[in-house]
């Protein structure tokens, strides 16, 4: 199903994976606490910033807290619905090509779950819950639902990447989380790497089985630029906005999420992914031409 | 202690904030009858109701537990201004 460059590519991946394995249980130091009085997210990276809405640094240093547990659930909660997407790929005749890889894909992605949730329940008391809908999801039928899945997989990479090969990097947070940002970085960049590869094969496929044509593109089109609205929200954690003790939590929360500064960043977060939507042919416009995250 | 004509322009504001949020979701908001189906129109999808839910409880100072709450209740305006505001009337 794959063609000699994607095969060579895969093939690359895998052996680099092989170089790379450690293993994630005895890889870090865990200290026996983390400082609170240290910032756990660079405040640059805070949803706050830029907005001058909140000024107390007691309070910054408690969002920075939450924030990151907010951050690692959503690593947690993401890592979730991209095993069960990738287990119920594998050794499946569409995604033959892709088996060897995708084993150390599922076991990265397995070793990154653990030590997200890890430092949420060491040091913070564990992670947030999903962020749950009760209304059905969006029914595109199974050939559009492998892009939606993948898709979805990729955004939530990507941003998270964002963030990874910055605070990794960041001098200002203690030595745990730095090496947290870091060794996630580091892995990711061959998932991100894999991910764009499959979903362009993905898109490819479900264009040529579907009957519906450009109406069925212009719909999935929409549904990832949501998806990708959804996730810029997830960042905006009403749970850590109300337990970092700030006073109008949610009315502070919904202004930062709305506030020009940050709707400028939204874009710098989503640029890359967004570049290769456009790039591949999946969207016709990009997401950040008047991208609104309180729609 | 608040009044019933207190309670009814607490409950009309806020419907201008779930009108308003409803809107910037879905341009058909405008021309919608306050009993037709949010969610069969499409105006709430999946990824959508999360926002949603946060903002009812930003505006009732209620948590709201999305896995107990009954969608049925947010079908319709007229269903989500009844809930918001107790004995609502239709529209």
């Amino acid at each position: 199903m794959n063609d000699a460059g994607s095969g060579a590519m895969l093939a690359r991946l895998s052996e680099k994976s092989r170089h790379d394995h450690y293993n994630p249980y005895t890889r870090f130091s865990w200290p026996d606490t983390v400082p609170e009085d240290s910032w756990w997210m660079t405040p640059e990276y805070l949803t706050t910033h830029g907005t001058g809405l909140v000024e107390d640094e007691r309070i910054l240093k408690a969002l920075a807290r939450r924030e990151t547990v907010n951050f690692f659930s959503l690593h947690v909660h993401g890592i979730r619905e991209l095993m069960i997407g990738v287990s119920q790929r594998i050794h499946t005749p569409d995604f033959a090509d892709y088996n060897e890889y995708l084993h150390h894909f599922l076991g990265e992605e397995n070793a990154h779950m653990w030590f997200f949730a890890e430092f949420c329940y060491r040091y913070a008391g564990g992670i947030y819950p999903e962020a749950y809908s009760p209304v059905r999801g969006e029914g595109f039928g199974p050939a559009w639902e492998d892009v939606v899945v993948f898709a979805r997989i990729l955004i939530f990479e990507e941003i998270f990447d964002y963030f990874n090969s910055r605070l990794g990097k960041s001098a200002e947070i203690p030595a745990i989380l730095r090496e947290i940002h870091a060794v996630h970085h580091h892995d990711e960049s061959r998932h991100v790497a894999f991910g764009k590869q499959l979903l362009k094969h993905l898109y490819a496929r479900a264009c040529e089985q579907d009957q519906a044509g450009p109406e069925r593109r212009l719909e999935i089109e929409n549904y990832i630029k949501s998806y990708m609205t959804y996730s810029v929200r997830s960042l905006y954690s009403p749970h850590a906005y109300r337990d970092s003790g700030m006073p109008k939590a949610l009315e502070t929360r919904r202004a930062a999420m709305t506030h020009p500064v940050r709707e400028a960043f939204h874009s710098k977060v989503m640029a890359r992914v967004d570049r290769f939507f456009v790039a591949a042919g999946i969207f016709q416009t990009a997401w950040g031409v008047g991208n609104d995250v309180s729609k | 202690m608040t009044s019933a004509s207190d309670k009814a322009a607490e409950t009309d504001e806020a419907m201008e904030k779930v009108v308003d949020f409803l809107r910037r979701a879905n341009d058909a908001t405008d021309a919608l009858d306050w009993d037709q189906d949010l969610i069969e129109l499409r105006i709430l999808d999946s990824l959508a109701f999360v926002e949603f839910l946060v903002l009812l409880e930003e505006i009732t100072g209620a948590p709201v537990d999305p896995g107990t709450i009954d969608v049925e209740n947010f079908r319709t305006l007229n269903r989500i201004h009844a809930m918001i505001g107790g004995a609502g009337s239709d529209r």
